[in-house]
């Protein structure tokens, strides 16, 4: 239920968002404004708490893949890489995992990155951009672009089907590696699909670059991606920045900090002595561009020329293009791994329990997801710890948003709604994904001797 | 003209662990036992949103689904045209794609894309509700035998021809 205020203070309008049942995601923002200016801006993030680290304790190790899968339906093997990797670090099993077991880890990355990615640049996106309410009316207009889209996102499904036997919280992987491994003819007919969805994706980047404009709205981020030395960040790799940070994944949780804010009950992230942070595709094509896969590189002169931008981008709107250069890499990827795949004799190592501590980080499609735990000489769980990506981007959004609100402060309340909205889009933000069920709320403070500007709230 | 291989999409939705909500996991395993040619039955459980990667080459999709209680009495069976405005409210369409990809955004999309089945007919039934601690009332549960048999008759009346041309009967 959404109540005013404005009896007991004339004036003002006080927008109160009741509680959205039965939503993945709930989150509501607040923008206060006075005489022009921003006085305060709010992402409300009131979902409950879900308290996975505090089921995780007592659990026997084996489990935890399964279990931190379901903390999101949109990136279940993000959650499933940085629990495989930090217990194996725990465990002492870290470097007895195979490259090859590696390779199907970043093939089965992919295919998340694919269909996330996907999902977000054409359905929830690109129609911000292109003036369109939603991918149904874009349809209308742009229905060829909308066919390859769901063809490149079902291309990422059966990737992530191929590997962990089904698309929503796969269950093909286990701390060690996969419990089986593909026959190779699946893998065969699947490799041709991606050289095709590579073609097509490659174009539509290039019309993403070209035909799309996007506002401008630069600041001056740090940008935190892991930085692997060989190749495009997925896995693996130290967790740098462009200020400067250069850390260890395990030391990764003890260069953040982590703090309660009263309107979220998602934790806000900031690097220790410094401010907020961004992870995502922006900061990773900004740190690693040199590392995309050859069929990406060769597209990023063009997409630079046309947006008139050379690296790094420091406007979070070119997000878009950013995930559309993943989206080439890794397609890219997946092409040559399928290409090369044979079904592994030895799936999967077998780490012994023990007693230890293991911290690690991998790229989500929206930025790192960190992991962190400790277990007992059983190999049951003593402690987890999880930092996922938009609660580290959680700062930054709410900085993103001040900015935009006060350069736009002169438009209507809802054009200024649609605008803030789409900026958060740029975030793909996952809490879960609650911008589409989004409540845009704007409080004018009345003007001294002037009588108070007109309040509303709109429904996003 | 015959129709390809798994012409027939079921797709079946609902929360298993919800009470009444699970009605239509429960008509997709009973489907199994029909063993329909050319019919692919599908539980989308709680995640309707992948449904439109579902629809391309159909003729014909069957949709299961548990819906609101006002749509008629508890443990009524219904059964419409998609398109049929007097069609019930399913339980939580709106809510359940994080995505807002409901299964009416999905369809009225592929529709948009040319990709929408030519036939789209949904099976549900009148529910009270969704308690995650509770179970299915009785009323509902007498439903799902009746449903899976009424889905199974229409899917063999959309492609009769298969079972004329004698196909083994399995899915």
């Amino acid at each position: 239920m959404n109540a005013s205020n404005s009896k007991s203070n004339p004036g003002t309008r006080t927008i109160r968002v009741g509680a959205l049942a039965r939503v993945e995601g709930e989150g509501a923002l607040h923008v206060a404004m006075k005489d022009g200016r921003v006085e305060e801006v709010r992402l409300d993030i009131y979902e409950p708490p879900r308290f996975f680290e505090a089921f995780l304790r007592g659990r026997d190790f084996r489990e935890v893949p399964d279990i931190t899968a379901r903390i999101c339906g949109i990136c279940p093997v993000a959650y499933q890489m940085g629990a495989c990797h930090a217990l194996e670090k725990a465990l002492g099993a870290f470097d007895q995992v195979t490259p090859d077991i590696r390779t199907l880890r970043n093939l089965l990355y992919c295919g998340e990155w694919i269909e996330s990615h996907v999902l977000h640049m054409f359905m929830l996106h690109l129609p911000d951009f292109l003036g369109y309410e939603s991918v149904i009316s874009m349809a209308a207009d742009h229905a060829p672009t909308v066919r390859q889209a769901l063809r490149l996102k079902k291309f990422g499904n059966d990737l992530l089907t191929l590997l962990g036997g089904r698309a929503i919280h796969p269950v093909g992987v286990c701390v060690g590696g996969f419990y089986k491994t593909p026959d190779a003819s699946r893998a065969a007919e699947l490799a041709s699909e991606a050289r095709a969805c590579l073609d097509i994706m490659s174009e539509l980047t290039l019309f993403l670059a070209s035909q799309v404009r996007y506002p401008d709205l630069e600041r001056d981020y740090e940008f935190v991606a892991l930085c692997p030395d060989d190749e495009y960040p997925m896995n693996l790799g130290r967790i740098r920045s462009n200020k400067g940070l250069d850390v260890d994944q395990e030391r990764f949780g003890d260069a953040i900090e982590e703090r309660q804010v009263p309107h979220s009950n998602a934790l806000h992230s900031v690097l220790k002595g410094r401010d907020a942070y961004l992870v995502g595709p922006l900061a990773r094509l900004n740190l690693n561009a040199e590392k995309l896969h050859p069929r990406a590189r060769e597209l990023l002169p063009q997409v630079r020329r046309s947006l008139g931008h050379d690296l790094p981008w420091k406007n979070n709107f070119l997000s878009l293009p950013a995930r559309a250069l993943e989206t080439v890499h890794a397609l890219g990827r997946a092409a040559d791994i399928l290409a090369a795949y044979k079904p592994l004799a030895h799936p999967r190592i077998l780490p012994a329990p023990r007693a230890g501590v293991g911290g690690h980080g991998t790229e989500a499609p929206r930025g790192i997801c960190w992991h962190q735990y400790h277990t007992h000489a059983d190999g049951s769980i003593a402690a987890a710890r999880i930092i996922p990506p938009t609660s580290q981007n959680q700062r930054c959004l709410e900085q993103d948003l001040r900015e935009l609100a006060g350069r736009l402060a002169a438009l209507p309340d809802d054009q200024l709604a649609l605008r803030c909205e789409q900026m958060i889009r740029n975030y793909d933000p996952c809490i879960s994904c609650s911008v589409h069920f989004l409540k845009f709320g704007r409080t004018w403070a009345p003007r001294t001797g002037t009588p108070a500007a007109p309040t509303r709230e709109d429904s996003a | 003209m015959s129709l390809p291989p798994r012409s027939i999409l079921v797709a079946a939705c609902g929360n298993p662990w919800a009470a009444d909500d699970s009605f239509g996991p429960c008509v997709a395993r009973c489907l199994e036992q029909f063993q329909l040619a050319g019919v692919e039955v599908v539980d989308l459980a709680m995640r309707p949103a992948g449904l439109l990667d579902l629809l391309q080459g159909r003729e014909a999709l069957a949709v299961v689904d548990a819906a609101q209680c006002s749509a008629g009495p508890l443990g009524r069976m219904l059964e419409f045209d998609w398109f049929d405005p007097r069609r019930p409210e399913l339980l939580h369409d709106d809510v359940l794609s994080s995505h807002g990809l409901s299964l009416d955004v999905q369809l009225e999309l592929a529709q948009r894309l040319g990709i929408l089945p030519k036939r789209v007919q949904l099976f549900a039934v009148g529910i009270a509700g969704a308690d995650p601690a509770g179970e299915m009332d009785r009323r509902v549960r007498r439903c799902v035998k009746p449903t899976a048999r009424r889905v199974a008759r229409w899917c063999r009346e959309i492609a009769p021809a298969r079972y004329e041309q004698g196909e083994p009967r399995h899915a």
